[in-house]
């Protein structure tokens, strides 16, 4: 129920406007990365539809984590465009909310007052979004926490709580950059599952960045298979597994299929 | 809330606790080992010679406290400020930095007579001084915690759009805060060194005067001669003008100090060569003895 009047709540300021482009939330064209004459990425292209979950899959250093990062506009393309709802992705947007590999949490605030961290940085008024902290709290299930501090949580929790962070302004776009790659397997299955009902609830756009085949599948809408450096898109490929997904789901012949079908495209880039 | 108060209580307990048990261990070592109190004084004497002069004390501790408290503040808020340069300034960082670590080998005191010389020997000199020593470690301090930010926190303000002035305040300064309290908990105890070093060298008043004027009595001959009932010593600095009014810690004069080690004549011609004792003690008692310098 809380779920269901949260999503209604951030269908409000930020409600879906259509535009010229009215499923292209994100547009990436010809990106092309360098450091000084190492190339990282090579002619990269993809839209990103509106509410879909995308997953960016390869081997550690092949530049998923550069992209996303571009995309956040926390690093410049050197060649290319990234457009974000039509517009160039110059610096950091409000549009955009980030969960990092770690949870970076501030050790000095508590768990609330890390979820409202953007709200400060944003200069939007604390009492309008506490309601949305604590609703957002509750559906990550950690509610009885909201006034402890980072280090009294569990690493899953932690990571609970960046997600809550990343979420609590409304973003159109969520980024995340292998979120449960420093958590345990049992966690981290648990965590996706989590995930999905969150972004179920909330329909946000996602992109995430993973290097875990079987995460990949389990939740995407469609998985871009990147190859090593200097890397393009080598592999596309749609997930059109039934949602809600959950972990059984893992055991399925059709989910296997998804599986060994980006195996084989991560094998191929690497013997080319 | 009791529970916190008997917590509070505990955590109090232990260190009064060993305290006056080391104050008692001295005590009982000073009595039983029969140290003179010239050598170590029991803490009993001590508290006494606080009480009697308590008004000499506090004379003088009120320019060292004020001195040290204010150098102490100047050098947190100029440490901090310095950090701050040091933080978002590439030129201070590059190029002052090191300069200011490598400056430390030299040890502040040392200077301390130089300050006498371009400052005078005023307030002036001790407030310097107590800052210059105190300064270095908050800015080092400080420096270090506004640096040690995370840089995965630094880049997670600025996806929200973080301002390098929010970013300051609530991410660099909380996070500073531990650096800024280890830095301070030495600045305050240099400032106190820093003042008393420049009471030492020249003041007229202060904790660090009154310490080197009640060495420099300590050593006084007279005391030594009246200790060791040495007669013709006495007369002869007597003669030369030493002060038979002078008191060393405790409020002993020459003539106490003389009565206290059975020398009775000794002391009777050093009471009767003080001026302070008044004109009852210069009675016909006095007359005839050689040392009666009046």
């Amino acid at each position: 129920m809380r779920a269901a009047a949260l999503s209604e709540a951030s269908l409000g300021p930020a409600a879906r406007t259509t535009d010229d482009q009215p499923s292209s939330v994100l547009r990436i064209k010809a990106v092309r990365k360098l450091y000084r004459d190492l190339e990282a990425i090579r002619n990269v292209s993809f839209d990103v539809a509106d509410g879909e979950f995308l997953s960016l899959l390869g081997p550690s250093g092949c530049g998923k984590s550069t992209l996303l990062m571009m995309v956040a506009g926390l690093i410049d393309s050197t060649e290319g465009e990234i457009a974000v709802n039509g517009k160039a992705v110059a610096g950091p947007r409000r549009e955009v909310g980030v969960v990092f590999q770690q949870p970076v949490l501030l050790p000095w605030r508590k768990v609330l007052d890390n979820v409202l961290f953007p709200i400060e940085l944003l200069k939007l008024p604390r009492s309008q979004y506490e309601k949305r902290a604590m609703d957002l709290l509750a559906m990550a299930k950690i509610e009885d926490f909201a006034h402890h501090l980072p280090r009294q949580l569990s690493g899953g929790m932690r990571q609970r709580v960046s997600i809550c962070r990343a979420l609590i302004h409304d973003p159109r776009i969520l980024l995340m950059d292998e979120p449960f790659s420093a958590l345990d397997a049992l966690t981290r299955d648990e965590m996706g599952v989590e995930l999905l009902r969150i972004w179920q609830a909330n329909r946000k756009t996602v992109i995430f960045v993973t290097h875990s085949i079987r995460e990949a599948v389990l939740l995407s809408d469609r998985v871009l298979v990147m190859g090593r450096r200097p890397s393009t898109i080598v592999e596309e490929l749609a997930i059109d597994l039934p949602r809600p997904r959950h972990i059984a789901m893992t055991e399925d012949e059709s989910f296997n299929r998804f599986v060994r079908t980006l195996r084989k495209a991560i094998e191929a880039s690497h013997a080319s | 809330m009791p529970a916190r108060l008997r917590e509070y209580a505990t955590e109090l307990a232990w260190p009064v606790g060993i305290s006056l048990a080391m104050l008692g261990m001295w005590e009982l070592a000073v009595r039983e080992l029969g140290i003179r109190s010239i050598i170590l004084p029991p803490p009993s004497e001590i508290a006494e010679a606080i009480i009697a002069r308590h008004d000499l004390l506090l004379t003088h501790l009120w320019p060292s406290l004020y001195l040290t408290v204010l150098g102490f503040a100047l050098s947190v808020v100029g440490g901090v400020l310095v950090a701050v340069l040091i933080t978002y300034s590439t030129i201070v960082r590059k190029g002052f930095y090191p300069v200011i670590i490598v400056s430390q080998v030299i040890p502040k005191i040392s200077i301390a007579p130089l300050f006498i010389v371009w400052f005078g020997t005023g307030t002036m000199s001790g407030l310097l001084l107590a800052f210059l020593v105190a300064f270095f470690p908050m800015t080092i301090n400080a420096a270090m915690g506004f640096q040690a930010v995370d840089e995965d926190i630094h880049r997670m303000a600025r996806t929200f759009m973080g301002t390098r002035w929010q970013i300051f305040w609530k991410i660099r300064m909380p996070n500073a805060l531990p650096y800024i309290f280890a830095g301070m908990k030495i600045s305050i105890t240099l400032a106190i060194i820093g003042v008393i070093v420049s009471e030492f060298v020249a003041s007229q008043e202060g904790i660090g005067y009154l310490i080197k004027l009640a060495g420099g009595l300590l050593d006084t001959p007279l005391m030594m001669a009246a200790i060791q009932g040495h007669e013709p010593i006495v007369r002869l600095l007597l003669k030369a003008g030493a002060d038979a009014d002078v008191r060393v810690h405790g409020g002993l004069t020459a003539a106490e100090f003389a009565a206290k080690y059975n020398h009775a004549s000794l002391s009777r011609v050093l009471v009767c060569s003080q001026r302070q004792s008044g004109v009852a003690a210069i009675g016909p008692q006095c007359r005839g003895i050689v040392g009666y310098v009046h």
